[in-house]
């Protein structure tokens, strides 16, 4: 999982985010099966690049930074 | 195919529906079959885990939670989307990266939060899958805790 270990990462903290967030157990539910998938499609392309693959890459970055500025984390907090 | 908003959904989870229904389109467009069908059906499992949360797991739950799943099957109508996920989740991916994990391999140990994620998906799968294996262990329980004098 080279290539993507960067964004498998940013992906885990944002789970951790919202696993720990106010949201509803449902929206977590939810949320989690999304995570789930978005890993799973890192590892993947990580095994299998295809050509056209900025199209799936660029939802799942922009679900990271949905969550980022949904539930910053303190500065200087340890990861 | 975007899931509707339900009442009292934040703002949050709307948005992060509606990326994942981009990045769900994205895999189709890009040929994916395994993945888009992976992503097609774990909404529905995962809305399932919530309906369940505040019931007991007991047989009557483990059917309604077949006949969502059987019925979002029906509905999506992707010839082989319920063998896709199948493998999906079973290895049936080349990469032997996406196996490991759904079975909770040691690779993810650097990623507690997607273990559990992808744990959570599981198990909403395993709570709707038909469950005649379950009848028979139950009988089997049954039949060694009798009496006990």
């Amino acid at each position: 999982m080279e290539r993507f270990k960067d964004r498998l990462s940013r992906l885990e903290k944002c789970a951790a985010a919202v696993a720990n967030s106010k949201e509803t157990d449902a929206s977590k539910n939810e949320v989690a099966g999304q995570v789930a998938v978005y890993a799973a499609i890192l590892l993947d392309l990580d095994a299998t690049p295809r050509p056209n693959e900025s199209e799936v890459l660029g939802p799942i970055d922009q679900f990271c930074v949905l969550v980022e500025r949904t539930f910053p984390q303190p500065i200087g907090v340890a990861q | 195919m975007s899931i509707p908003a339900a009442p009292g959904e934040s703002l949050f989870q709307q948005l992060s529906r509606s990326i994942y229904t981009k990045c769900t389109d994205a895999l189709r467009r890009i040929g994916s079959l395994e993945l888009f069908s992976l992503a097609s059906v774990v909404p529905a499992a995962m809305t399932m885990i919530g309906a369940a949360s505040g019931a007991s797991y007991g047989a009557d739950m483990a059917h309604q939670g077949h006949a969502v799943y059987q019925a979002y099957l029906d509905a999506t109508r992707v010839d082989s989307l319920g063998e896709g996920v199948a493998r999906a989740l079973t290895g049936g991916f080349e990469s032997s990266g996406v196996a490991a994990f759904w079975a909770g391999g040691a690779g993810m140990i650097a990623f507690p939060s997607l273990a559990m994620a992808a744990k959570a998906v599981v198990h909403a799968f395993d709570l709707g899958k038909p469950k005649p294996d379950r009848n028979v262990n139950i009988q089997i329980e049954n039949e060694n805790s009798g009496p006990s004098m």
